[in-house]
């Protein structure tokens, strides 16, 4: 790759967002209206008289009240996320398991006060697990790898496709090439592998689309400082979230979860480690022998054993390393369907887990978030039933009192989102996470018939295809919604039936904007940006700067120039 | 020569050339342009010659025939241009590829006789569906065939530009059909008008097939296809600098196509002609056959009859667009507007023509009084028609330049006619409303394509065009080549300068923007215009108050207004002064409305243009044009379009104000501000929350550590200055509020309440003045239905997530919502208050939201531009129902009610009326008798007749007086008549 030549790939671009906190007064006030705002929709709507038809009115409930649970553990999440304390306390951690880690007592930087390991730089293997990603992804993750500051590295490709051109990339770029005689155990296989091959005291995972940062090991050794923390997890960025489409939509959601969630889950210890831009200690590996493979969605497991040996976990909301959504529908509903599996599958896991209170809430949260598309399923049939059978499941109540009632209710609930996302999670990424309401439907049928998910690697470049079939129940929904409608239309066109259309539409447009991208090409994707051109400051996608960090620039090393890096990566800057 | 020393030398040639970026001569851009007119007068004036003995067939019908009889053969003529209007396509293609014209017509005859022979078929079972008897049906059948092989030749004569022979053709056709019809149907009554009609289709036929013919089809001896450009007269007049010109679906279009334009590939060009012309023919013709469908026989005919009149007027514009085509394939600019021109002309004049004598043109077409009821209409369907004209042409022009989407436009329109015609066309009006916002639409999409196209143009075209005149001026083929060496090249007509500066190529798009955004906001403001004459109605109480008050001496009405009117005076003094020189008809007491409510369409441009940018701005304008209540309260004589105005213009300067500091904005914003106090009070409510805007900016710029003082001093002084030219109001206001209060007035008038809320504050009332507020006035049974949407506001709400804020943004809906929420806390005592004209100042806010919300959802071009015409389709819609529908509640038919019982009474009859406040809009119509107050006591046995009219039925103290009044009055006398009218009773006695 010439020097000079500019690049397409939006990895090598400075993120334009930062996990900045929400600010928590505003939060908490919130969270006081939604009480009494709570407290007046569910008195209405649990009132004796309010029962329409039976059947249907307890489903309403039980969606509502699940709607209700999620949404209170959200809001419970999101303003606990300004407890922790700025900076780990060094030491202060009694030792867990099998040690530190090699690590020594800690010291602290004499310019930043950041505590730091005395003496030479710890040693660091960096684990780099791939399958069958194209080259033109892996290769610059490998070559910021070993780029990367504050300690002694070594990088490791664990190709579980056994390449020949993989092994000569990581030959050419001065990275170990590990392979596998046989793929067992998929991703968690793999790295629990390269394990028994590798010996530092810490071990970095980096999935192969995810650049990291010069300063990733810098910033992340930081909280392993304390000899309690098994691991540190950073947030996992799009990005190619900047060319719109179906990535921009998956990245709204995650930039929910790695902004206010995460950081609540980390104020209570209960933050799991997302499979990527994760810090490990390995003693804390160990102790729990590695990466357990009976797990499809293996970081979350992994998490749940190493809290239940009070192992605590740390989060860095700093983007320290930027990587690629699904560009596709399928990618994203495989994405989609192996976590939903995997979570589900694991809530009866942390249910026996001999966890904290509050860890184990957070856990059921996360997990069952996926039981979302249940409630989706009956608000869309609600319509459809009153259409066809005039059935309902509210009786005796107009429509203005429920407005009443809801809407202030449900408004606050939006408001919450807006606030603590920082305005980040789109329409856009709720359509999407709405059209694959299927998904979740399907894989709790899977986890309630056990039967056993695989692994599928979210692929990280979009298929260049129309994937109507990624979407096939949703596109039914949507005509179901339609027919229902328009049946309504030509046989009673009462105030009462168009109430119901406008739910069904309310539905169906939510429905078809999340799906819109299996019927586009190139899911919805806008043209690559320049990368040589400078970024135009946008006001409101700007990130605000890191404390302490805001001069730094995202590419203030040449990632073109690792090869003359190389010699010096062990000795870290 | 560099680029910049070839500018024009007048202004006007260089706005034009500017404007299309003609990369050539004044001279030759006149030379061309004149050809065309020579052109497109002459087969325009051919058509209009058959549009006229088309015309004249149709009157003479219409008078041979019953009205059932005349709907049939108006059904047949229908489905006659239902299948002649897409064989237009045919006459495009044609236009395009003469030479292919001629080799199709053996596939044109094998595709057409078999679709002739299976209507001829079917026939017996389709003819009742399609209101037809089985002859004409049966004549019918011949129509495919007839008119695919009329048009084929007649755009093989266009193309090879053999005028003469298509004039002549066309003259032909209406000749025959008049003379032929006229005989057969005195025998044959309807079938023989039919037949008469296919008879001088086969005329035109027989002339078109003998003209041209220079050229032959390929493969002949001694024959050869002739290329367009040998015809077109290109090759042989170079000197003209029929050169390409920077087309706005130019060489990238081009270069797509294969890179030498649609010239060379008749088949793309000829599918993309023959769907867009079918769908055009689909919003042309299907609103008759709707029409004919489901109206009654009566309003069936109503409709046949402007829509005849309506097609005679787009028959002469019809072929312009074929006549363009030529030069447009050629990259000729001056054609476009010698075509829009002749289009406006023609379909303009005939839409003014009708405006000014409705009935007596339906009268000479069709006899007196018979389709009167119409007549008020007739000018909007002929407008209707004008537009379609002109669409036709811009779409002609963007097929023949390649332009992809414009059948999807076409189509677009026709579905939303369809939609409009399920939705409003119950009625003749209806039906023409339903193809007049269609039209428009259609028109607004292709104009608003047709400026993307240009705003495509790159820069550096310019002097990649004037190399290629250079070439066509040495004597270069006609068509467009593709861009081999578009820089650094030599001329000798246009030399070109390779480093030519880039800004002045961005000055020429900047000029060109303008013009475009000028000419599209002056169209804008001709159909708001139209729109707001179009829709009039009776005055209501409020503004027989206003026309009372202003009949008055200055300082007389001053101290009325003081002492018993509970409105600040600087709209009165406004319409006082107006009255002195326009006079009191209708029409001049709304004048101070309709202007503002006009002005408010320019007005809202420039404000979403600084607030935002140029597309939203544009998109509010046009949701001006057609916003339901903006139109409303341009028709009353009242403050409330004033307000809107006002209220643009103070929160335009302020952001302005905020934005930049300059004092020419603060000092706008505070006149804009003083002068809505003077002309409404609840204008205190948007200038409070102004004022407290300014306050946020400033605690906010200092909180930043930004300097604030420049922001502080500005709002002071500017608040000060409201302060001032307020002051005087203040005495003022609290003497009529003191006086009302004490004397029970004022607040106590009846209400236009007009709805199902009955100026209750409740959810639903909220939703209801929301409605009303986007959509219009409604009967209570659709406001019923459109408040049962309320879940869409859940959508809304959802849709709003992740949106960024600006702003421009709060401060548009702080001045929406602050208001709204205060008004409505106030209207918690006083429940009156919770009346949207109370807070008309939040519309034009929420157009502007809208408008931003419409060009920044949609993530491509194309979606904002649907989403756009959508948007001002539902507005539209909801206009239309306002307005013409007859079931809103709060259009108020006393100018009806008190005209029927002036033609009903006799110098000794005397009129009672209820409620009381009547007394001015009596005294404003007056009915030439008697008029008193309803009260106790009856009018003398002596009194011959005896007129009680009511109104504000919801008034149950009206109601109670009204229906005693009724007992005694039918204990007395004998009831002759009950009238009913908008909102309005009128019973007789004698």
């Amino acid at each position: 790759m010439s020097r000079d030549r500019p690049t397409t790939d939006p990895r090598l671009l400075p993120p334009d967002w930062s996990p900045r906190p929400a600010p928590p007064r505003r939060l908490r006030l919130l969270v006081l209206a939604m009480i009494p705002l709570s407290l007046w929709y569910f008195g209405w709507l649990l009132q004796p008289g309010r029962v329409g038809v039976p059947v249907l009115f307890g489903i309403l409930v039980a969606a509502e009240l699940f709607n209700f649970a999620q949404a209170t553990g959200f809001w419970w999440t999101v303003t606990r996320g300004d407890r922790r304390p700025a900076a780990p306390s060094a030491g202060g951690a009694a030792a867990r398991g099998a040690g530190g880690g090699g690590a020594g007592v800690a010291a602290r930087d004499a310019d930043t006060d950041a505590p730091t390991f005395p003496g030479a730089p710890p040693l660091v293997d960096v684990l780099i697990p791939t399958y069958d990603e194209p080259l033109a992804v892996l290769e610059p993750t490998v070559r910021a790898a070993l780029a990367m500051r504050g300690a002694r590295l070594v990088v490791s490709v664990l190709d579980d496709g056994c390449r020949p051109e993989v092994e000569a990339m990581a030959e050419r770029l001065g990275a170990r090439y590990v392979a596998r005689e046989e793929s067992a155990g998929a991703k968690a296989g793999n790295i629990n592998s390269a394990l028994l091959s590798t010996g530092s005291p810490f071990v970095a995972v980096l999935d192969c689309d995810h650049v990291p940062r010069p300063d990733f090991l810098e910033r992340t050794l930081e909280p392993m400082v304390d000899e309690g923390v098994a691991f540190v997890q950073t947030p996992q960025y799009y990005a190619n979230s900047r060319r719109g489409g179906i990535a921009a939509a998956a990245w709204a959601q995650q930039a929910l979860f790695f902004g206010a969630i995460s950081r609540g889950k980390d104020a209570d210890g209960a933050m799991f480690c997302c499979g990527t831009n994760v810090l490990f200690r390995r003693t804390a590996l160990e102790s729990v022998g590695g990466f357990p493979t009976d797990s499809i969605t293996e970081d979350f497991a992994l998490s749940v054993k190493m809290h239940e040996r009070d192992w605590e976990s740390r989060y860095l909301p700093e983007v320290l390393a930027v990587g690629l959504g699904p560009e596709d529908m399928a990618s994203y509903v495989g994405q989609q369907r192996r976590w939903a599996r995997g979570c589900l599958g694991a809530i009866g896991r942390v249910l026996r887990a001999r966890l904290p209170l509050r860890k184990r809430v957070h856990y059921l949260l996360s997990s069952a978030y996926f039981l979302s598309g249940w409630a989706l399923l009956a608000y869309m049939s609600f319509p459809l039933i009153r259409i066809f059978t005039g059935a309902q499941p509210i009786a005796a109540a107009s429509a203005d009192q429920f407005v009443l009632h809801f809407a202030p209710y449900f408004c606050t609930a939006l408001a919450m989102v807006v606030v603590a996302g920082r305005g980040t999670y789109t329409f856009a990424g709720f359509a999407l996470a709405a059209a694959t309401f299927w998904v979740q439907i399907l894989a709790s049928l899977a986890a309630l018939t056990r039967r056993a998910g695989r692994f599928v690697v979210t692929p990280k470049q979009g298929a260049g295809a129309r994937q109507p079939f990624a979407a096939a129940p949703t596109l039914l929904a949507i005509v179901a919604l339609l027919v229902g409608s328009a049946w309504g239309l030509i046989h009673h066109r009462s105030p009462s039936t168009l109430n119901n259309v406008a739910f069904a539409l309310l539905h169906v447009t939510v429905l078809a904007s999340g799906a819109r991208w299996a019927l586009m090409r190139d899911g919805g994707r806008e043209e690559e940006p320049e990368a040589d051109a400078a970024p135009e400051p946008h006001p409101k996608s700007t990130p605000a700067p890191v404390p302490g960090r805001a001069s730094e620039l995202w590419w203030s090393y040449d990632h073109q120039s690792s090869e003359a890096q190389r010699g010096q990566r062990d000795v870290g800057r | 020569m560099s680029a910049c020393t070839i500018a024009p030398a007048s202004t006007l040639v260089r706005v034009w050339r500017t404007s299309v970026a003609l990369p050539r001569s004044a001279g030759a851009s006149l030379r061309t342009s004149r050809a065309a007119v020579r052109e497109q007068a002459l087969v325009a004036g051919g058509q209009i010659l058959s549009g006229v003995g088309n015309l004249l067939y149709a009157a003479v019908m219409a008078r041979m025939l019953a009205p059932t009889a005349f709907a049939e053969l108006a059904a047949f003529l229908a489905l006659y241009l239902l299948i002649a209007v897409p064989s237009l396509s045919l006459a495009a293609g044609g236009a395009l590829d003469p030479a292919a014209a001629r080799r199709r017509r053996g596939r044109v005859l094998g595709a057409s006789i078999p679709v002739s022979l299976g209507l001829a078929v079917l026939a017996v079972v389709l003819a009742p569906s399609l209101g037809l008897s089985v002859p004409s049906a049966l004549a019918l059948a011949t129509t495919p065939t007839l008119v695919a092989l009329i048009e084929l030749d007649r755009g093989r004569l266009y193309g090879e530009r053999a005028y003469g022979w298509v004039t002549g053709s066309l003259v032909a056709e209406p000749i025959v059909r008049l003379a032929a019809g006229v005989t057969l149907a005195a025998s044959l009554g309807v079938a023989g008008g039919a037949i008469g009609v296919v008879a001088g289709g086969i005329a035109g036929l027989a002339v078109a097939r003998g003209g041209g013919g220079k050229a032959r089809a390929p493969g002949r001896p001694g024959t050869r296809a002739v290329p367009f450009a040998d015809l077109s007269g290109i090759k042989n007049s170079p000197t003209e600098g029929r050169g390409p010109r920077a087309a706005p679906y130019g060489p990238q279009e081009s270069k797509r196509n294969g890179g030498a334009g649609l010239a060379d590939r008749g088949g793309p060009a000829g599918r993309l002609a023959a769907l867009t012309f079918l769908f055009l023919a689909v919003v042309q013709c299907q609103d008759i056959v709707f029409a004919n469908a489901t109206l009654s026989g009566v309003e069936a005919a109503q409709f046949a009859a402007i829509s005849t009149l309506g097609g005679a007027a787009v028959f002469a514009t019809a072929t312009i667009p074929f006549v363009l085509m030529p030069r447009a394939k050629a990259g000729e600019t001056g054609a476009l507007g010698v075509a829009l021109g002749t289009a406006a002309l023609l379909g303009g004049g005939a839409a003014l023509v009708t405006a000014i004598a409705a009935e007596p043109i339906l009268t000479l077409a069709y006899g007196g009084g018979r389709f009167d009821a119409v007549a008020s209409f007739l000018p909007a369907y002929m407008l209707a028609m004008a537009l379609l004209g002109v669409a036709r042409v811009l779409a002609a022009d963007a097929v023949a330049r390649g332009a992809k989407e414009v059948p999807w436009v076409a189509l677009g329109a026709g579905a939303l006619q369809l939609a409009l015609l399920f939705a409003i066309g119950d009625s003749a009006e209806g039906v023409g409303l339903s193809t007049l916002v269609a039209a428009a639409a259609l028109t607004g999409a292709l104009a608003i394509d047709h400026a993307r196209g240009a705003a495509r143009v790159p820069p550096r075209r310019f002097a990649a065009i004037r190399v290629q005149a250079s070439d066509v001026g040495s004597g270069g083929v006609g068509t467009l080549p593709p861009p081999a060496e578009p820089l650094g090249a030599e001329s000798d007509q246009t030399p070109i300068n390779a480093d030519a500066p880039r800004h002045d190529a961005a000055k020429r798009d900047r000029d060109r923007r303008r013009l475009l955004t000028a000419l599209i906001l002056v169209g804008m403001m001709a159909v708001a215009i139209i729109l707001r004459l179009l829709a009039s109605r009776s005055l209501w109480l409020d503004e027989a108050t206003s026309w009372y008050e202003t009949q008055l001496p200055f300082h007389r009405m001053l101290e009325v207004l003081r002492d018993t009117d509970v409105h600040p005076p600087g709209y009165f003094a406004v319409l006082w002064a107006t009255v002195r020189g326009f006079g009191d008809g209708e029409l001049a007491l709304r004048l101070p409305s309709i202007v503002a409510a006009t002005a408010l369409v320019p007005m809202l441009y420039v404000a979403g243009k600084a607030m935002y940018d140029r597309a939203t701005g544009l998109v509010a304008a046009s949701f001006a044009v057609v916003a339901p209540i903006v139109v409303w309260y341009s028709q009353e004589a009242r403050m409330y379009a004033q307000l809107m105005l006002l209220a643009v213009i103070a929160v335009w300067a302020l952001y302005q104000a905020l934005e930049t500091g300059r004092a020419r904005y603060w000092l706008a914003y505070g006149l804009a501000g003083a002068a809505l106090a003077w002309t409404q009070y609840f204008a205190f409510l948007p200038m409070a929350t102004f004022e407290a805007a300014i306050a946020i900016v400033a605690w906010q710029q200092k909180r930043a550590g930004r300097p604030v003082a420049r922001l502080v001093i500005g709002g002071v002084l500017a608040t000060l200055l409201i302060a001032a030219l307020v002051a005087p109001l203040v005495p003022f206001a609290h003497h009529q509020f003191a006086v009302n209060q004490a004397a029970g007035k004022g607040f106590d008038a009846p209400s236009q309440v007009g709805g199902v809320t009955e100026n209750q504050v409740n959810l639903y009332a909220a939703l209801t003045n929301g409605i009303w507020a986007v959509f219009g006035y409604h009967s209570n049974a659709t406001m019923l239905n459109l408040s049962a949407l309320w879940p869409l506001l859940i959508l809304l709400a959802l849709m709003l997530l992740g949106r960024g804020r600006s702003r421009a943004t709060l401060l548009l809906l702080a001045g929406a919502l602050v208001p709204t929420a205060m008004l409505t806390a106030l209207a918690l005592n006083q429940p009156f208050l919770f009346e949207v004209r109370y807070n008309l100042t939040a519309v034009p806010f929420l157009l502007l939201l809208g408008a931003r919300a419409v060009t920044t959802w949609p993530h491509t071009g194309r979606g904002r531009v649907a989403v756009a015409t959508a948007a001002v389709a539902a507005l539209g819609v909801g206009l239309a129902d306002q307005e013409w529908n007859g079931t809103n509640p709060r259009s108020y038919d006393f100018e009806g009610a008190l005209r029927e019982v002036d033609a009903r009474s006799g110098p000794k009859d005397v009129l009672m009326y209820m409620p009381h406040d009547l007394n001015n809009l009596v005294a404003y119509y007056p009915p030439g008798l008697k008029t008193r107050r309803l009260g106790p006591r009856m009018p003398a046995a002596d009194v011959p007749r005896v007129f009680l009219l009511e109104s504000f039925f919801e008034d149950r103290a009206n109601d109670a007086a009204t229906r005693k009044a009724l007992v005694k009055l039918r204990g007395e006398r004998e009831l002759v008549k009950r009238m009913r009218f908008s909102q309005v009773e009128v019973w007789e006695f004698r």
